[in-house]
């Protein structure tokens, strides 16, 4: 491997690719016995794409292996959990305490709560607009007309942001009630509060982005892998009059105040291991080349702190037993 | 002529011309939008020149222009341009300030790569060379013949991988669900994993190594590379058939990189057998309804209600048909199947969820309308005298609506039929309601028991269309694909009623009979 | 079979009824909730048909008087195919192409509004002078193919020209004057394009009807009015046009009971703000919209289910109404058409 790479100009390449590489000729070293099996998961329609992805290198590692997704919503893996008609459900958002115990009552455990990537909402504004940073409570006096998180006056025009050269009404972009990314800004940064009528509710995140595209007046907030080089995403000053941008760094330490983990929950007896094909798929997400595809869809790797340390507490690094 | 100016047709006044003007502006506005569908939808697949831009603070892009919009206050103009390249610059686009442009140059070695993943690559090939080639050993420097010998056989590989997966382990695995203990099926799908095994080692012996327009490098491993072409060294003839290949990969593959990439094959094929079941189950009840409206029950006040009311159906919106579906077949009719078929499975539904049945039997319910008012054109349209004839010559009812009233009808069924699939085709809303996915990569038809799996989710152009547009990654990528599809489904369905015209005309023509009033 | 389709309208009823009688939903919840959404559609409605109407109508008396038997066999299923396209492309196109569009050349946009229109009669100014050969070949049968490059030639005029008019009257912006004179707020996604876009699709199904209608009054009422010296303009408006006004008022309602239901195009081009304002250049949320998005995510039997089939109960019983209306007064029609003696 690594000699063609000093012939290539190995200085100049990026370091991912060598870690799939490597990544891909160690499994098929490993592969012995290959494990068989369908893996059903129910859950997240944000994660689509990224559980999709994964199940496309499932089944290029272990070509036994099928993963069959029904991406409901977050909503819907707590139930099919429950009732065990799925062992694996993806979800946007943390459990909720009635949903645990809904799991814990049916089957006498709690189910094991693995963190498979990061994510943020990014507040964004034109390409071209002066704005560069927003306090959370200005965020919150622009899009509610609650203030719950202790703004002074109602925001509804540029000016009153004190923004060189803009003027105008401030025209507000985001996602319809159905949404997760709706009730996480709400959550999150209206501290719970009224979204304003004025809201323009798109059916997609990609619409928001297109529309703040295409109109200098406009605010919106999206899912970080949506974002385009036709807005910019703004920093936000938190408590402690921090500046932080919805960079990865910041957004994987959670400074980012609009941050949030993306979560795989599996049904797994405590003492018993993961079925092969379950263990293959943790371990392809807790990979280097898992994780390179969470960055590649446009959301945040875990760090390799985090990593490590689900590795070992689901026992992927053990031998197989 | 002497008095021509006073014996030419009087004005009008200009209230007539306003009305001519009506029709000129509804027709320079359809074709306004069917030339903007079928600009933008064809375009896609050309394989478009690639510029190399020089900025003046140095920086150097490859790309093609997009679109270009004025800066604010008169500053100037910026362009946008695709570059592609998502692993190096984590974007696919630049926006770039006209003005600070120096030079706009068409080199002839710029490549195109269309990869699986990372989208396209645009820059300069370097090298082809195998992972393994050890220090000593410098790659080729002709890359671009050997890459293209590469690809057709990665192409051939990749086929063969395909058939084993179809032919060999899915069987197996099948099998082994069933039976997990079958010792030889254990050894048979061993050997089969090592095969697919090879082939991926095989495919994945070379890469490229590719160097962007500002001179970044990157590994490329071939297998990920899909298409190549050298857009600015490319003769017309060379770009036609690479532009019909590209429209060819849409109708006939499946969608990649989250649907803003690679083609709509299981979007076709889900609205073509959406459609079809949804004929079967709409015809026999809509023409049955029409005869029994016009040849069989007595003309009256009843009848009267009866046509009024099916017109009205006509009349109700979609989103209402879908919102019947949803609660009384999905619901409604699925639940209680779930309850007493799939009750292993629940609360995961089988067919208490939106999927191809719930969908087809609420589009049938929608076109039903359509069928029997198109049918009942047609039974009115048959002369009396026909029916008088074969009573007269000692036929029963039964018979002579049988042997001579229906078989002169089955034209306008037809027609029925063909309208209320294009009518179908295009109808969306009922749909976001009763099972129509985002991506569905098993179309509900395939090799396992029992074969047409209709509580599935199906892919549908039209859903596809409003997906990619709203809830894709990026709008702006997705954007001609949109086109392309809308350009796909626009033609279907007005080659569908097109044939519906053409056979009311023909129908019309043949029986020279005088429409009723 | 027929009871069995008229159930639709029984099992909605049914659905939302026991909740709405036993006191599931009370009323103060479905006020807020139905309210911007019923004042959204009738707004959305109430623009595609200010589109609509005028350009329905007289495309309907152009082709049934003033066109040749030829000419006309050829352009009324051309308009009638703009029916079949689909909601959900004229929707993208609206939402994604058209609406960014018009908000950077808004000046442009609006002055085509009035331009046309008076391009038109311009046209019918110079046409009074022109020589009766020329006369004769641009002649007012054929006036809606020749009017078509004209109009081109008049908008794309008018899309050059407009900046250069913006700057000298509204200082360049007239988005900003707007904003400050008049205290307009402009939207990206507002009534106008979806009046536009909403007024496109409805427009074919109108014409067709009104067409009919116009083209269904017994021949020899106009040829009476003719001999007696009246103009065809005359001819329309004294004596054709009262006796068609039902059907064309039944053509009118089909097409208000199409734009009511629309779901595809108000969804991608409407903002779904849920904004109560008569305002054409701000949005609104329909009904029809509003079901198609939170409906599959609602839960069976929860307040939101209960307040979206209502909505789809709303929905059914204007149309419904809208319908039986129309097709009474259609029926009515024939009958009248028969009386005086028209065609078999």
């Amino acid at each position: 491997m690594i000699p063609i790479g000093a012939t290539l100009g190995w200085h100049k390449l990026r370091h991912g690719y060598l870690a799939m590489l490597l990544a891909m000729l160690v499994t098929v070293a490993q592969a012995s016995e290959p494990p068989v099996g369908t893996l059903g998961v129910v859950g997240s329609d944000t994660m689509a794409g990224l559980m999709l992805r994964w199940g496309e290198q499932l089944g290029e590692r272990h070509p036994g292996i099928r993963l069959q997704l029904q991406a409901s919503g977050s909503a819907s893996a707590p139930p099919a959990l429950a009732a065990g008609t799925t062992r694996l459900g993806p979800m946007s958002r943390p459990m909720d305490e009635e949903e645990r115990q809904a799991f814990a009552r049916s089957h006498g455990y709690a189910p094991v709560e693995v963190e498979v990537a990061r994510d943020a909402l990014a507040v964004i504004v034109h390409r071209h607009h002066a704005l560069e940073s927003l306090r959370l409570t200005e965020v919150d006096a622009i899009f509610s007309q609650t203030r719950r998180c202790g703004g002074e006056r109602d925001i509804t025009r540029w000016e009153q942001l004190a923004i060189e050269g803009r003027d105008g009404r401030i025209e507000l972009h985001g996602r319809n009630p159905a949404s997760g990314s709706y009730g996480l800004f709400r959550q999150l940064a209206l501290c719970g509060g009224e979204y304003r009528r004025r809201l323009n509710e798109h059916p997609g995140s990609a619409a928001v982005v297109a529309a703040v595209t295409e109109s200098r007046e406009a605010i919106g907030y999206v899912g970080l892998n949506h974002l385009t080089p036709g807005v910019k995403p703004l920093a936000l000053e938190d408590d402690e009059g921090m500046l932080r941008l919805p960079e990865a760094e910041q957004v994987r330490r959670g400074d980012y105040p609009l941050s949030r983990a993306l979560y795989l929950y599996a049904n797994l007896p405590p003492g018993e291991a993961l079925s092969g094909p379950e263990r293959a798929l943790l371990e392809l997400i807790l990979s280097p080349q898992g994780q390179q595809t969470v960055a590649e869809l446009g959301f945040v790797a875990l760090s390799d702190t985090a990593m490590a340390s689900q590795r070992e507490r689901l026992g992927l690094d053990d031998p197989r037993p | 002529m002497k008095f021509g100016k006073r014996r030419l047709p009087r004005s009008e006044g200009p209230w007539a011309w306003l009305a001519a003007g009506s029709v000129a502006l509804s027709l320079l506005m359809l074709g306004g939008l069917m030339l903007l569908i079928g600009a933008r939808g064809l375009a896609h697949f050309w394989p478009a020149s690639v510029e190399q831009i020089e900025m003046d603070d140095g920086r150097v892009v490859a790309g093609h222009a997009v679109r270009e919009l004025p800066l604010e206050r008169g500053q100037g103009r910026e362009r946008l341009y695709f570059t592609g390249n998502r692993d190096l610059d984590g974007q696919v686009w630049h926006w770039l300030p006209v003005d600070a442009i120096v030079a706009r140059e068409r080199p002839r070695d710029l490549v195109v790569l269309e990869r699986r993943h990372h989208g396209m690559f645009i820059g300069r090939l370097i090298a082809v060379g195998d992972v393994e080639a050890t220090p000593g050993q410098q790659p080729q420097r002709a890359g671009w013949a050997r890459l293209q010998a590469r690809l057709a056989a990665l192409e051939k590989l990749r086929s063969e991988r395909e058939r084993l997966h179809r032919e060999v382990l899915r069987p197996l695995i099948r099998q082994l669900d069933a039976d997990p203990d079958a010792a030889d099926a254990q050894r048979a799908l061993a050997e089969a994993n090592a095969r697919v095994h090879d082939l991926q080692q095989a495919m994945r012996g070379e890469v490229a190594l590719l160097e962007s327009a500002d001179g970044r490098r990157l590994l490329q491993p071939l297998d990920e590379v899909l298409r190549a072409w050298q857009p600015n060294a490319m003769p017309l003839a060379q770009k036609l058939a690479a532009w019909a290949d590209g429209v060819w990969r849409f109708l006939a593959e499946g969608p990649r990189d989250g649907n803003s990439a690679g083609g709509v094959w299981p979007a076709i094929f889900g609205t073509v057998l959406m459609v079809l079941l949804m004929s079967l189950l709409v015809t026999p009840f809509g023409v049955l309804a029409a005869v029994y409206l016009n040849e069989v029950a007595h003309q009256g006040r009843w009848t009267n209600l009866v046509r009024i009311a099916v017109r009205n159906l006509a009349g109700v919106p979609s989103i209402v048909y879908g919102v019947f579906g949803l609660g009384v077949f999905v619901y409604g009719i699925g639940g209680s199947l779930d309850e007493w078929f799939f009750s292993d499975t629940l609360p995961s539904p089988t067919f208490g969820t939106g999927g191809l049945l719930w969908a087809s039997l609420t589009l049938a319910l929608l076109t039903l309308p359509v069928v029997v008012v198109a049918t009942e054109e047609g039974l009115a349209r048959i002369p009396a005298e026909q029916r008088e004839g074969a009573l007269a010559l000692g036929a029963t009812r039964f018979e002579t609506l049988s042997r001579v009233v229906l078989p002169m009808a089955v034209p306008a069924m037809l027609t029925g039929v063909i309208l209320a699939v294009a009518r179908a085709a295009g109808e969306v809303a009922p749909l976001l309601l009763v099972g129509v996915a985002k991506l569905a990569p098993q179309v509900p038809v395939d090799g396992e028991f029992p074969f047409l799996h209709l509580e599935r989710k199906f892919m549908h152009l039209g859903y596809h269309i409003y997906d990619t547009a709203f809830h894709g990654s990026d709008v702006q990528a997705a954007m001609p694909l949109v086109f392309a599809t809308a350009l796909l489904l626009v033609l279907v369905i007005l080659m569908l009623n097109l044939t519906a015209i053409f056979l009311r005309h023909y129908f019309r023509a043949r029986h020279g009979v005088q429409p009723r009033p | 079979m027929i009871v069995a389709v008229l159930a639709i309208g029984v099992f909605l009823a049914m659905e939302v009824m026991p909740a709405l009688l036993g006191g599931a939903l009370d009323s103060s919840r479905i006020r807020m909730a139905l309210t911007p959404m019923a004042w959204g559609t009738l707004k959305a409605a109430f623009w595609a048909m200010a589109f609509a109407i005028p350009l329905a109508l007289g495309a309907a008396v152009h082709s049934s008087l003033f066109m040749s038997q030829r000419l006309r066999s050829r352009i009324k299923p051309t308009l009638e195919m703009m029916e079949a396209l689909p909601g959900v492309v004229i929707g993208f196109v609206a939402g994604l192409v058209l609406a960014p569009w018009v908000e950077r050349h808004l000046a442009g946009s609006l002055a085509l509004l009035l331009v046309l229109p008076l391009g038109i009669l311009l046209a019918a100014a110079v046409w009074r002078r022109l020589p009766s050969a020329g006369r004769r070949r641009l002649s007012l049968a054929r006036a809606g193919l020749w009017l078509v490059p004209w109009l081109a030639l008049l908008a794309s005029l008018t899309l050059l020209f407009s900046p250069w008019v913006e700057s000298l009257l509204f200082g360049g912006d007239l988005r900003g004057w707007l904003d400050a004179e008049l205290g307009l707020d402009y939207a990206t996604r507002n009534a106008m394009i979806v009046g536009l876009a909403m007024g496109f699709a409805v427009m074919p199904s109108v014409y067709a009807l009104a067409e009919d209608a116009l083209s269904g009054v017994p021949g020899r009422l106009g040829e009476g009015a003719h001999a007696l010296g009246a103009t065809r303009w005359q001819t329309l408006w004294r004596v054709v046009l009262p006796a068609a006004a039902p059907g064309i008022f039944a053509a009118v309602m089909i097409g208000a009971g199409r734009a009511v239901g629309e779901t595809m195009i108000v969804l991608m081009a409407s903002g779904n703000t849920a904004l109560m304002s008569l305002s054409p250049f701000e949005g609104m949320r329909t009904m029809a919209a509003g079901i198609a998005v939170e409906l599959p995510e609602a839960v069976p039997g929860s307040e939101a289910y209960l307040l979206l089939l209502l909505a789809a109960l709303l929905l059914f019983l204007f149309t419904f109404l809208v319908n039986t209306l129309a097709e009474v007064v259609r029926s009515r029609l024939r009958g009248r058409y028969r009386w005086l003696g028209g065609s078999p």
